[in-house]
């Protein structure tokens, strides 16, 4: 149970109920963040929309993408987005090895170099908000400069997500697993 | 100098350059730190349309909005961001409560809601969590739709503020910041 009613579509005008429909579409059961952010369906439809041009139009590799997602989950305790990103990361080839050691933020000593800085980056800046030179060097040698420029961004996209699940307590379903 | 050459309109498809035009045409000078997310034009646009959200169609009033962004510039150290948005605060806050957010005083330092916004947004930007007493204030407050505007608020200015931090975007030369 969240902290507050999801928003409900009855409750919308005509206009934002399309926002509505646009929105559960592309999404299955209808919860998580968007319960919330459909209170405001206008802003709720800008986030969206920055999801679906990570999932459907980045630069990143689907497993890249997931890699940083679910470091990022991890680090701000929000367990919803860790539920769905896990299956995702799965699907999509995300190591086995590295879902675990996220989830149980064990020693990252046996990633590949790319799993390691696709996890450093999203720890760093959600840590101390910015990257030590020897990072910043590191991830512009590995990634191109829409990459870089995109794992910033989906980062920070994850915190709007992150501080939603948190601040409402999003639950992942009951059963379900997380950490 | 940043750290990543700024993005140029040459060299984009024409697709792109209509991107580059509409996020442009609502923004003075065209740097900061679209100067970088535009290395991805057809992301930046979804950033830009928030940007453009919360500043025409907000729910929140200037005061609030402002007060949020400077709280958070000051937390990730983005001094551009600070430095656009200290302009539009001076429009809205008293001159002492930008002092106050500029040397990052504690939140008792502060009176009524400025005290309430500062307490959550440095909760969830340090802590990842807010409590329930904390929660009820804010709730109590600002009501869902507004509290909702206070959290994506929070979060896109992380973004923009990690991205002017991470790229080094510079205010101009002189721009007093903190």
């Amino acid at each position: 149970m969240s902290r507050i009613p999801h928003a409900k579509r009855e409750e919308l005008s005509t206009e934002h109920q399309k926002i509505w429909d646009h929105i559960h579409a592309a999404r299955s059961g209808g919860g998580g963040p968007y319960s919330m952010l459909l209170h405001v369906p206008p802003l709720a439809g800008n986030v969206a929309a920055t999801e679906d041009y990570f999932r459907l139009d980045s630069a990143l590799s689907d497993a890249d993408r997931e890699i940083v997602i679910l470091a990022a989950a991890r680090e701000l305790g929000a367990h919803y987005p860790w539920m769905r990103h896990e299956a995702r990361g799965r699907q999509v080839g995300v190591r086995p090895e590295v879902i675990e050691t996220l989830r149980a933020q064990g020693s990252r000593d046996g990633f590949t170099a790319r799993e390691k800085l696709l996890t450093d980056i999203p720890l760093s800046l959600i840590r101390e908000h910015g990257l030590a030179d020897a990072l910043f060097a590191r991830a512009e040698g590995e990634l191109s400069r829409r990459q870089l420029v995109e794992v910033i961004a989906l980062v920070g996209h994850y915190s709007t997500i992150g501080f939603i699940a948190n601040t409402y307590q999003i639950p992942a379903p009951e059963g379900s697993r997380t950490f | 100098m940043s750290k990543l050459p700024n993005a140029t309109r040459e060299g984009m498809t024409p697709a792109q350059q209509k991107i580059w035009d509409k996020v442009h045409e609502g923004k003075s000078g065209g740097g900061g730190p679209y100067s970088m997310l535009m290395h991805s034009p057809e992301m930046a646009q979804h950033f830009a349309a928030t940007e453009d959200y919360f500043r025409n169609n907000s729910l929140l009033p200037d005061a609030d909005r402002e007060t949020i962004i400077l709280i958070a510039a000051r937390e990730v150290e983005a001094h551009y961001a600070w430095s656009r948005h200290e302009i539009r605060a001076k429009q809205c806050l008293p001159g002492e409560v930008i002092e106050a957010l500029r040397s990052r005083a504690p939140a008792d330092k502060f009176t009524g809601r400025t005290a309430l916004l500062v307490e959550f947004t440095r909760s969830l930007m340090r802590d990842h969590y807010l409590s329930d007493e904390l929660f009820s204030k804010m709730e109590k407050e600002f009501g869902h739709a507004k509290f909702i505007e206070c959290v994506g608020l929070l979060g896109h200015y992380i973004t923009i503020g990690t991205v002017i931090r991470m790229f080094d975007v510079r205010p101009a030369a002189g721009t007093k910041t903190f």
